[in-house]
Formats: structure tokens, C-alpha cells, sequence
């Protein structure tokens, strides 16, 4: 018994010291954790350990992703205090997958800025239009939009685009 | 900016839960969409503040190792990249060969700077298979981001360059102990007089004489027959022995004992074709005589030669059993014996050996050296035999030029120094000395003149190696 209790540890040790869990991860799965148990009881709770265990695992966005599934399968937009605590929660993790363990406060600020104003963009957009499928193409398009000015802003600056008479915006 | 898979699957989940939401009629996944939107935007703006980072910080040096070179040359281009500060996203830099390069293997032309690293550095070794001036003047740095989400791909200039030049051997010397010789190619008069063209001298008539010699003017004139002798000229029957064993590869690129050795056969050839005289042709490799043509003196064998001497190109084979000892003649060999003390042991084991001349005589005479040379004096003894060869073989082209000496009524040998074509330059001041010394003893032969065949400046650097040397000891 003690040689088996022995190996387990040793088996266990590097998958704990390798782990990819941040602050930022743990706060978000309690707190989504949390939220889910007190509104759906036992299946929010599954949703939070499989969140958890997703954020341990992988230091991409698998756990938001799962967590938005779960939010999904288990939140209704009625439930708009539950649906903004969750999304708070996702939004950590998300965090955390984009800027790792320890993201600058000029970061956590950006990103909370843009997370915070696209879900009240969606907010928004669905209290006030009819039909949900507009919200969801205003969503999509306006996403699109923004990335491909970006994309735009990007090629000027770096001197990419060449006017026909040779020379690039950036001379211009 | 480009989108990596990566971009691409997270953007089609936002559509899914966009599509989902509108399917449901259900806001919920809109919201996931919404801040999965969020997140893939600032990523593309983070990752535009790194490019334009990373274009700024960057400075690269395009260095290429040497900038003369010839065809088929390998050379290695050094590739630098540094950046004055560090950025958190991976930086690659690839050198881009131009079309007139062999591109080398991509691991060696892209160097990579990763993420807080500062500089990073490659060495790749490209081959120059075409004359002119290679320009590596392009630069493609590939800028990724944090996340691995876009890339972009920049050009940037360099400004690297290599003069290739073609193969030729130019700044070819021909001359005895470095000193170059004006030219072999002259009118060939016997120093004898006959009948011919060119008026000589004239000469009282003597029994024996033919009538038709008669010089009738200067008879009447001195009121005694007089014959007018004419300077004879000769054909000389041109008998070129060519070497392109596989040991003539030595050299540079363009620059081998081989390339040498041809521009002088191929002056022969002119010159036997400006004369009008018969030309025989031997060409060798490491397995004996491989062409043989002639003689001739069409119009068509002197083209013949010509263009089988510019197809020709040294054997591929290694230089297998090449004796490179310096000659003994078995006369050398018995002396040698005599000379030995008495009985000793070491003498008594000594002497079967120096005295047997059988082995050595054997030994050479099956070398295709020997066996080429042995032919082409074989056909005409007024022949004016060219050996062009190498040094490499000492015992077989000494063997050779003896028989040559013997046999042919005047030999010209043509020899590359493989001192001056290894291109570690190992063999130095001393591998020349030995070659002059190798030469000077060809030319006591009788009828025999030795000649080195090298680059000039080789020459030239031995030549002033060799009174340094001498000026030291």
C-alpha cells in the first residue's frame, strides 16, 4: 500500500508542477463555479470542475470555450445577473489565455475595456432590435468590419501599399 | 496581415455561437460570440503594435564570405539580424537567393529571433552556377505575433553582392624555374639547306649535284657553275600527348591543372594548323590511351583535336595507383648498391633490391603514361613530341620523357605543379622547389625541354616565397 501511495505521488507531481493554471484561471472557474452551483445547482458544478480542469491543461482558450458552452447549456438570457456574472468569469479566462500568467495592468485594462464593450454592444443590440438573427449578423459584420480596417491600418503603416507611382502611403 | 489557422478556427467558433443564437432565437451564445470577437480584435491590434515594433527595432547585414568567385564555386552568405529592443513575438528573417543561386537548405537561410531575444545569426553556403554579379539584395522577415494568431510578411533590402567569373584559365604562365618564356609556337627552320623556297646561299657546282639545281644567272656571271642553295624547311610532325587523368582535377573551380594544360595543347593546335603540319593526337586517362587521332593535316583534324580538347574533362576516378616517389633509374639503383658496405646485414638484404631492375622497368612501362608516350614516338622519330601532364607521377613522366628523349628527335614537356594548384596550399615553397628541381633534371635530357604550366600569380607567389625563404636561411 505505501509503495503504490508512493508512486501515485510521483506520477502526479509533474502533471501538477506543469500545470498552466493562473490566477486569473482560478479566480474565473471559482467564480463561474460559483455562480452556476447557486443557479443550477450540481451542473453547474460539473461545468466548473470541467472548466477548471480545462484551464489546468491548456493555457489557450479551451476553457473559455468550454465555459461558454456551458453557459449556453445551462444560462438563459432571462437570467441577465447570472448570463453577466458568467461572462465576467469567462472573461477571465480569456484573459488569462491571452496575455499568460502575468499580463501588465495596461493589458488587464484594454482587454477588460474591448470585453466589456463588445458584450454591451451585444446587449445592446439585442434589446433594441427585433429579430435576433440581426443582432447576429450586425455581430459578425461589425467584427469583420473592424478586423478588416485594422488589417488596412496595419498595411499603411508598415509601408505595403505602393501607389502607382511607386511610392507607399506612409511617403504620402 | 495574414490570419494563421489558428485565427481561423476561434473566428469560426464566434460565427457557430453567433449562428447558434440566431438558429435558437436564444441571445445567450451571442454574448460568446461577442467576446470571442473582443478578444480575436485586440489580439490583431497587439499584434499590429508588435509589427510596427519589430520594423522599427530591426537591423540586419547581409555579408557574403568572399566577394570574387567562380562558377561552380561554393561560397557562404552570413545573415544578421538584431533587434534594439526585445518583442514578445517570434522574428524570422530568410535570406532570399536570387534565381541565379542554388537556394540552400531553409533551415540554414532563415535565421529566427524569439521572443526576448535580441540578435540571432546564420551562415548558409550557396553554390554560384552562373557567371555575372549575384546580388542578394532581398530580405523576407515574416513578423508573428503573441498569440499566434497573424503574421506578416515584409521585403527588405540588402545589399550583398558577388562577382562571379567564368572559368578560364587567363593569367596562364609558361616558363622554366617561374621565369615565363616568350612563346613556343615559332617558324621551325632545320638550320639546314636543300632544296626549299627561301634562297640561302649559293655554291660552286660539285660532282653529284643535279642539273636542274643550276643557279644559271650567277653561272654566267662567274663563268663557273654555281648551285643556289635554298634554306630547306620541314614538316615537323606535331605528336601531342595529352593527360586528362583524374589527378589534372586539381585546382580551383575553372582554374585545374586540367584547364592549363588545355589552353597549351590547344596553342599547339593552332600552331600546327598555322604551319600546316601533321598532327597525332594521344589523349590519356587513369585507365591508359582513350583517343587517339591522327596524323593529319586536314582541316578537319585540327578541328577534331580542337573540339575533343574542349569537350575534354579530367577523369573522374580517384588517382588509384598513382606512383608519386621520385624517380630512381636502375642505373641510380646499382650505383646506389656499390656504395653499400661491404657484407652488413643491412647491405646484404639491400642490394638484391637495388640491383633487380626488372620489377621497376615493368612497373612502369604498364602505366598508360609510358605506354602513350612509347606509342607516339613509335610512328615518326622526326616527330616534335608534346607531353602535357602533371607532376603527380614523377617515376612514369621521368620513365617517359627518357624513352621520349631517346626516341623522338625533340620533346617539349609541359608539366602543372601540383604545388601551386592545391588549393590548401599544404605542399608551399617547398613543393615547388621540388618540382623545379624535378623539372631541371627533364630538361638535361637530351632533345627534352621542360616548361611549368601554372596560374601567374601562383607563380609568382612561389617565386617570391621562394627568396624569402632563401633570404632567411
Amino acid at each position: 500500500m505505501v509503495g503504490a501511495g508512493h508512486s501515485e505521488t510521483t506520477s502526479l507531481r509533474p502533471s501538477v508542477r506543469s500545470n498552466q493554471l493562473t490566477l486569473l484561471d482560478g479566480i474565473g472557474a471559482i467564480v463561474l463555479t460559483g455562480v452556476l452551483l447557486r443557479s443550477h445547482g450540481v451542473w453547474g458544478l460539473l461545468v466548473g470542475i470541467g472548466v477548471l480542469g480545462a484551464a489546468t491543461a491548456s493555457s489557450g482558450p479551451a476553457a473559455f470555450l468550454l465555459a461558454q458552452l456551458g453557459i449556453v447549456s445551462l444560462v438563459s438570457v432571462a437570467e441577465s445577473w447570472t448570463l453577466a456574472a458568467t461572462q465576467l468569469a469567462a472573461g477571465l479566462l480569456l484573459a488569462s489565455a491571452a496575455y499568460g500568467p502575468t499580463p501588465t495592468r495596461a493589458q488587464l485594462g484594454r482587454f477588460t475595456a474591448a470585453y466589456v464593450a463588445a458584450l454591451g454592444l451585444v446587449w445592446g443590440l439585442q434589446a433594441n432590435l427585433r429579430w435576433l438573427w440581426q443582432s447576429a449578423l450586425l455581430v459578425v459584420a461589425l467584427a469583420a468590419g473592424v478586423a478588416y480596417v485594422l488589417h488596412r491600418y496595419e498595411r499603411v503603416n508598415l509601408g505595403l501599399v505602393t501607389t502607382p507611382d511607386g511610392s507607399t502611403e506612409v511617403d504620402r | 496581415m495574414l490570419p494563421t489557422r489558428r485565427w481561423a478556427v476561434l473566428a469560426g467558433t464566434a460565427c457557430f455561437f453567433a449562428a447558434f443564437a440566431a438558429i435558437l432565437g436564444e441571445a445567450t451564445p451571442l454574448y460568446a460570440a461577442g467576446g470571442l470577437s473582443a478578444w480575436l480584435l485586440l489580439g490583431q491590434a497587439d499584434a499590429i503594435r508588435t509589427m510596427r515594433q519589430v520594423e522599427r527595432a530591426l537591423s540586419t547585414d547581409v555579408s557574403v564570405a568572399t566577394p570574387n568567385a567562380f562558377v561552380g564555386d561554393r561560397t557562404a552568405v552570413t545573415v544578421d539580424a538584431s533587434l534594439s529592443s526585445p518583442v514578445d513575438a517570434p522574428v524570422d528573417v530568410e535570406l532570399v537567393a536570387p534565381p541565379s543561386v542554388s537556394e540552400p537548405h531553409r533551415d540554414q537561410h532563415v535565421l529566427r529571433i524569439d521572443p526576448g531575444e535580441t540578435s540571432a545569426t546564420t551562415t548558409c553556403s550557396v553554390t554560384l552556377p552562373v557567371a555575372g554579379r549575384i546580388r542578394f539584395d532581398t530580405l523576407r522577415l515574416t513578423i508573428g505575433d503573441r498569440t499566434g494568431y497573424f503574421t506578416e510578411s515584409i521585403e527588405l533590402d540588402a545589399d550583398a553582392r558577388v562577382l562571379v567569373d567564368s572559368p578560364s584559365a587567363a593569367d596562364l604562365h609558361v616558363g622554366q624555374g617561374g621565369r615565363a618564356v616568350g612563346t613556343m609556337f615559332g617558324e621551325h627552320p632545320t638550320d639546314q639547306t636543300g632544296p626549299g623556297l627561301v634562297p640561302h646561299e649559293t655554291r660552286q657546282y660539285v660532282m653529284g649535284d643535279t642539273l636542274s639545281r643550276i643557279d644559271w644567272k650567277t653561272t654566267a656571271r662567274m663563268n663557273q657553275p654555281y648551285i643556289r642553295e635554298y634554306e630547306s624547311e620541314s614538316d615537323y610532325q606535331l605528336s601531342l600527348v595529352f593527360d586528362a587523368g583524374s589527378q589534372m582535377r586539381a585546382g580551383p573551380t575553372g582554374r585545374t591543372k586540367h584547364a592549363y594544360a588545355r589552353e597549351i595543347a590547344l596553342g599547339f593546335v593552332h600552331a600546327a594548323e598555322s604551319y600546316g603540319d601533321p598532327i597525332r593526337a594521344h589523349f590519356l586517362d587513369d585507365d591508359g590511351t582513350h583517343w587517339r587521332y591522327g596524323p593529319s593535316t586536314t582541316s578537319d583534324a585540327y578541328q577534331t583535336i580542337r573540339n575533343r580538347l574542349l569537350d575534354s574533362r579530367p577523369a573522374a576516378g580517384g588517382t588509384g595507383t598513382v606512383d608519386i616517389s621520385n624517380p630512381v633509374s636502375p642505373s641510380e639503383a646499382r650505383q646506389t648498391g656499390q656504395s653499400l658496405d661491404g657484407d652488413s646485414p643491412f647491405a646484404t638484404t639491400l642490394r638484391p633490391f637495388l640491383d633487380e631492375t626488372a620489377t621497376y622497368i615493368s612497373r612502369v612501362s604498364d602505366r598508360p603514361l609510358f605506354n602513350a608516350v612509347k606509342t607516339a614516338c613509335g610512328t615518326d622519330s622526326r616527330a616534335h613530341l608534346v607531353l602535357i601532364t602533371d607532376d603527380t607521377s614523377k617515376v612514369e613522366t621521368y620513365e617517359a620523357i627518357v624513352l621520349a628523349s631517346q626516341e623522338s628527335e625533340q620533346t617539349s614537356v609541359f608539366l602543372t605543379p601540383s604545388a601551386l594548384f592545391d588549393r590548401t596550399q599544404t605542399a608551399g615553397t617547398d613543393g615547388f622547389v621540388e618540382f623545379e628541381a624535378f623539372r631541371r633534371r627533364l630538361n638535361r635530357l637530351r632533345n627534352v625541354t621542360a616548361y611549368e604550366v601554372a596560374p601567374r600569380p601562383a607563380v609568382e607567389r612561389a617565386r617570391t616565397d621562394a627568396a624569402t625563404a632563401g633570404g632567411d636561411r
